[in-house]
């Protein structure tokens, strides 16, 4: 016997039978019927190499072996006939092969992500934390006009997971707060602290939710203490208020706001709750900085007067219900003296509509002094130009900055432009409530906290003319 | 003396119009001509044949039939189209073209 017969009759070990040969040649083709054709020229040609070698001299058992033998390697045969008979679907079949090859890869490397601690993929920078503090959606429309920097240990690592903080931006702005019962209007300031929070724990785990569900109290370094809320996610504490936000993974997310906080501390440190052990998270500020470019453009005046017109008097603590208005100003435009120039005032007179007042006193049950049932009030749109770098846009400072006068019948009356104007970006809108007098002659004067140099500008209302 | 694969890879469907140039043949016929022929040389694994064969008969240079054979089996036949022709003629005039080139570079390497 030829060497060579001897080699293929040793290596004959792995398919015993041609029918196995052909089960694996074929498992690729699924149509039954293109299958058994196959099997059946398959068959034909191994018989006739099987008669081959009988007619040689080889026995029975050995002519089978070294058939089989001849016919080579099932796979390379089946994937060859899988390409003929249907190319599509060996196409897709090793398209899947290397998606499956891929996600295993994935998931180990998402494994080996987790449990070496690698830098979370997403980051935010603190302009895209402002205007996303200013595109939220819960029905707070907002103008941010300075903000400043927050900053705060790197890690936290907690029992279940580890909270890593990424950056932070605080705004101090102007908010516009839209009663969704009474559909009135009302308007104050506003602090947020927005930070961005990742977290990395097992993937098979829940992802933490409230930071709140942790906390249990806040200290600042003037040694004022802020005690958990009840029902709130917050901290009370020596008259001010801090709202904390919940954790959401790889996301900003608002860690706290700050209510009525006439000083701001130099930091805040959160103690949370692992276990039983005391976690701190201190939060630093950097002072606040004036950023124009946060501010939101000018719409519409129209909407901005009529926001005006819904806001809630700095004295009294609900908002006014208007029932009718008659609006007796009119367009009013003057070059001011300097970089401000009026853009627009209005002399509105209102009656109040005291069945509404009377329900929301009814239902917030609060004691309240009552305001006149009638009363004026003007509403000024001051556009500004080519302001200077001194002029910070910071409504604080700013409402110290504008004064108005109005003068009637001989008599000068000071008014101050209130606490909090509203912002745009290039103008601002304030209002006067509760004027005793009937002005007819106003003067606009801004001094530059800087320079001290003061723009003024005069404005008579034309009640002949109809208001924009 | 055992060939690359690769050299014969190339030269497959080549040599099976080839064998069908002579007349209709089945699979195992062509097997043992191909192996006749070469003295040996070619020696294909069978069972890769018919895909090749599956192939040529898809882009129409082949057609198969079957026909029963005087011991009662049937078997396969293949026989070469017009089109299977003009492509042996082709792949044909090319293999004699890279063959010459191959065969001038080795001559000159071996003068030199």
């Amino acid at each position: 016997m030829a060497n060579e017969t001897r080699q293929k009759l040793g290596a004959a070990q792995r398919y015993e039978t041609m029918e196995s040969w052909a089960d694996q040649a074929l498992r690729r083709i699924w149509l039954r019927k293109e299958r058994e054709k196959l099997r059946t020229e398959l068959m034909d040609h191994y018989a006739d190499r099987y008669e081959a070698y009988r007619s040689c001299g080889f026995d029975s058992e050995q002519s089978r072996l070294l058939a089989v033998e001849c016919m080579g390697d099932p796979e390379e045969t089946g994937a060859l006939l899988a390409r003929v008979h249907q190319p599509l679907l060996s196409l897709l079949l090793r398209i899947a092969r290397v998606l499956v090859l891929l996600l295993a890869v994935l998931t180990v490397f998402s494994f080996a992500r987790h449990y070496l601690s690698l830098r979370p993929l997403q980051s935010l920078d603190t302009q895209t934390i402002a205007e996303k503090s200013r595109s939220a959606d819960d029905g707070v429309s907002r103008t941010a006009v300075c903000r400043r920097q927050v900053s705060a240990d790197a890690q936290l690592r907690f029992g279940d997971f580890t909270l890593a903080f990424e950056t932070g931006s605080c705004c101090r702005y102007s908010a516009v707060y839209r009663d969704q019962r009474y559909g009135n209007v009302s308007f104050g300031m506003k602090k947020e602290c927005q930070v961005l929070l990742s977290w990395t724990g097992k993937p098979w785990e829940r992802m933490p939710t409230a930071l709140a569900e942790r906390l249990l109290r806040v200290e600042d370094n003037r040694g004022v203490q802020y005690q958990p809320l009840a029902e709130d996610a917050g901290a009370e504490g020596a008259g001010y208020l801090l709202h904390t936000g919940r954790i959401r993974p790889n996301a900003w997310g608002s860690l706290f706001s700050f209510s009525g906080m006439e000083q701001e501390p130099d930091w805040l440190e959160f103690i949370l709750n692992d276990g039983g052990t005391e976690k701190r998270l201190r939060v630093h500020f950097a002072p606040w900085e004036a950023n124009r470019k946060e501010l939101e453009p000018v719409k519409s005046l129209d909407r901005a007067a009529e926001t005006l017109r819904g806001m809630k008097p700095e004295s009294l603590p609900y908002s006014i219900f208007f029932d009718e208005q008659d609006s007796r100003g009119a367009l009013i435009e003057a070059e001011a003296v300097g970089k401000l120039r009026l853009l627009w005032a209005r002399e509105t007179e209102y009656r109040l509509d005291v069945d509404k007042l009377n329900t929301y006193v009814w239902e917030q049950d609060a004691e309240l002094e009552y305001p006149p049932d009638t009363a004026e009030l003007v509403e000024c749109g001051l556009l500004i130009r080519d302001y200077p770098d001194s002029f910070l846009i910071d409504p604080e400072q700013l409402a110290q900055q504008l004064r108005i006068t109005a003068v009637k019948y001989g008599v000068e009356a000071d008014f101050c432009i209130g606490r909090n104007p509203l912002f745009y970006s290039d103008a601002i809108l304030f209002r006067l409530d509760w004027i005793p007098l009937d002005g007819e002659r106003y003067e606009l004067v801004y001094t530059d906290p800087v320079s001290g140099e003061a723009w003024k500008t005069a404005f008579v209302l034309d009640r002949e003319e109809d208001a924009p | 003396m055992k060939i690359d694969k690769s050299l014969l890879s190339g030269s497959t469907s080549l040599l099976v119009l080839s064998l069908l140039r002579s007349g209709d043949k089945y699979g195992y016929e062509m097997i043992a001509l191909l192996e006749a022929t070469s003295n040996e040389v070619f020696q294909m694994k069978e069972g890769t044949l018919y895909p090749v064969l599956h192939n040529l008969e898809k882009k129409g240079f082949v057609r198969a039939y079957t026909k029963e054979t005087d011991q009662g089996r049937t078997r396969r036949y293949y026989a070469l189209t017009d089109k299977g022709a003009r492509q042996l003629a082709d792949e044909k005039e090319q293999w004699e073209v890279f063959s010459g080139a191959v065969n001038s570079v080795l001559r000159r390497a071996l003068e030199a």
